[in-house]
């Protein structure tokens, strides 16, 4: 994790206002907004501890995905190549997985106390897998990510108890490009991603009999499986103004420009074009460092996001370039999380909160993240 | 500057109530107001059955055409009944065959056992409540067959309260309150009306098709098999 130090360019803050303001523009013009959620399709963990707050600062692979313009500012030409795995967990199943270990005082459970754990609290878990080049200059990555959260509700949609799963599945290809503006203290970069989404949910009454029958086919359950397909670009600009001890980063965001279409499958709703914000300040030494960030998603407001779910803070402390701790404030809650960066191999932990809706406190999952990386 | 808004942020929110809860819990963060039926289905999930009982009439009858809302309206009458619904899910494949209603319903039903006969009936008219608020559906949100998963579900709990309304009216006149065991004395109590309204339930029971249909059927067929007034057949009906 090095930190740069030396102001490349001088700033031309006319110049650098009319490119700003011309980038505003173009994404103010009518008829190009169109869209879904804010859920990232993939999300470093480091970058999930520190809020989500990863518009002026991203780790490795997410860099790509985060904000292209990042790629041009990270120190040297190599950026990243390696492998990355995470799981996440939500903490009730971790409580579940200890109750129903061999010697437990629930031990000797079978599907039916499962159901019970259910009932009592969320299940959910997840993987997220990515593989990766990228350099000053662009590069190219594949990722996958896969969840199931499963819910037991005893009064159901529809009055009965009702077991409800929602899944997503996310699987893709990035290609990014990225520039700095000559003389200027500026980057613009460009991701173009190839997406293959799948957002199966099914709700199960268990008080009809048919409804459950029909589920104890395992192909009925692989069936809901049924990825959409869709290309979609991403563009981005980092302004970067950079000192011998404090550093300033403000960066604009375009998710799915001109909007991602996805067809096929389940017929995944559209992404729009989502425009975002952050901010950021770096304090740093030769080799430590505390960047402090804010975003703001979703600017034009187009999937009606609320305050807790599109405002993203948090701060990196970056020590000797070994050790990482990071604290945010993601989807209304505290997160916080750990990455200890051992040259070729890089461990990281986080823990965090997400709402699953738009509704503040109305279904929250407490999620463990642990993540393993390797490459350089 | 911005650490100690982190610091404020995270403090405020104490790392489980979410800062953009309303009312706002800090200036920073502007809060998001739940709708009613997110209030409701709050309540639900936390089991708060009272105030899911307030939240829902007067959703209800704020937007009476909402018919998503009477069988979740329905299903709080009858968990405020002490109706075991989530053990009746479990188990509901397996009933019917003979069995009569009470022994199918027996294990679902909250015992008489502890209660003034007011407080049980109390019990017993909530689960009428429960039947008619999902009476109040338009036919084509109430069809057994139909593919849409409110009205089916809206039928199967009509046929599952109306069961258990038959059940725990018979229990009435069965079950010593102070005990909770059986006491065919108990029947010295039941009237003709009480006869009448139990046979009534009964046969709508039998004739819901959900779950317990059969076993509401399986009943009627024994008790009118004793050629009485109605009366004397329950009452010989529940003394064996």
């Amino acid at each position: 994790m090095p930190v740069k130090t030396e102001l490349k360019y001088p700033i031309d803050s006319v110049v650098l206002a009319i490119a700003m303001v011309m980038l505003f523009l173009w994404n103010a013009m009518p008829g190009i907004c169109f869209a879904r959620d804010l859920s990232p399709v993939y999300e470093e963990t480091f970058d999930i501890a520190a809020g989500g707050a990863s518009l002026t600062r991203a780790s490795r692979y997410g860099a790509a995905l985060a904000n292209p313009a990042l790629l041009p500012f990270s120190g040297s030409f190599h950026r990243w190549l390696g492998s990355e795995f995470s799981l996440h967990i939500n903490r009730e199943s971790v409580d579940m997985a200890k109750a129903m270990l061999p010697g437990s005082s629930g031990s000797g459970s079978d599907s039916s106390d499962f159901v019970d754990h259910v009932f009592e609290a969320p299940f959910l878990a997840g993987t997220q897998t990515s593989l990766a080049y990228l350099n000053a200059y662009g590069g190219i990555g594949f990722f996958s990510k896969f969840e199931v959260d499963l819910e037991a509700q005893k009064y159901g949609p529809t009055g009965l108890p009702t077991i409800i799963l929602n899944g997503k599945s996310y699987t893709g290809g990035t290609v990014s490009a990225a520039k700095r503006v000559p003389f200027l203290p500026l980057s613009l970069g460009l991701t173009a991603k190839y997406l293959m989404i799948s957002e199966p949910t099914l709700a199960i009454d268990l008080a009809d009999p048919n409804a459950a029958a029909q589920f104890q086919d395992p192909s009925a359950l692989s069936g809901l499986v049924n990825p959409s397909r869709g290309i979609g670009y991403d563009m981005g600009a980092l302004l970067f103004l950079q000192g011998p001890r404090v550093d300033w980063r403000w960066a604009l965001k375009i998710d799915d420009v001109g909007g991602s279409s996805f067809s096929g499958g389940d017929s995944v709703e559209d992404f729009k074009q989502v425009v975002s914000t952050g901010a950021s300040v770096t304090f740093h030494t030769g080799k430590d460092a505390i960047h402090i960030a804010v975003d703001r998603r979703d600017l034009q407001n187009t999937y009606g996001t609320p305050a807790f779910k599109s405002t993203r803070a948090g701060v990196k402390f970056l020590l000797r370039g070994y050790i990482g701790f990071a604290a945010g404030y993601y989807d209304g809650y505290p997160s916080y999380g750990a990455e200890l960066d051992l040259i070729f191999l890089k461990l990281g932990a986080a823990s965090y909160r997400r709402e699953r809706t738009a509704s503040p406190g109305l279904s929250p999952r407490d999620i463990y993240v642990m993540n393993l990386a390797t490459g350089f | 500057m911005i650490p100690l808004m982190l610091v404020y942020l995270a403090a405020s929110s104490c790392g489980t109530s979410n800062l953009g809860r309303c009312p706002a819990s800090n200036p920073l963060v502007a809060c998001t107001e739940l709708t009613a039926d997110e209030k409701i289905r709050e309540a639900l999930d936390d089991q708060d059955l009272a105030s899911a009982q307030v939240l829902l009439e007067a959703a209800i009858a704020d937007e009476p055409e909402n018919y998503e809302r009477y069988p979740l309206l329905a299903a709080v009458y009858a968990g405020l009944s002490g109706f075991n619904l989530l053990a009746i899910a479990s188990s509901s494949a397996s009933s019917g065959g003979g069995a009569s209603i009470m022994d199918s319903m027996d294990a679902f039903l909250p015992t008489p056992e502890g209660l003034t006969r007011t407080e049980y009936r109390a019990k017993i008219d909530l689960l009428g409540q429960a039947i008619s608020t999902i009476g109040a559906l338009p036919a084509e949100f109430l069809a057994t067959s139909a593919t849409d998963k409110y009205a089916s579900s809206a039928s199967q709990q009509l046929g599952i309260y109306q069961a258990a309304q038959a059940s725990m009216y018979m229990k009435m006149f069965t079950t010593n309150f102070s005990t909770g065991l059986p006491d065919p004395s108990q029947l010295s109590d039941l009237t003709d009306e009480d006869a009448a309204a139990i046979l009534t339930v009964l046969a709508d029971a039998a004739a819901s098709g959900g779950a317990f249909a059969e076993a509401a059927a399986s009943t009627l067929a024994t008790i009118n098999s004793g050629g009485g007034t109605d009366r004397d057949n329950l009452a010989n009906f529940l003394s064996t």
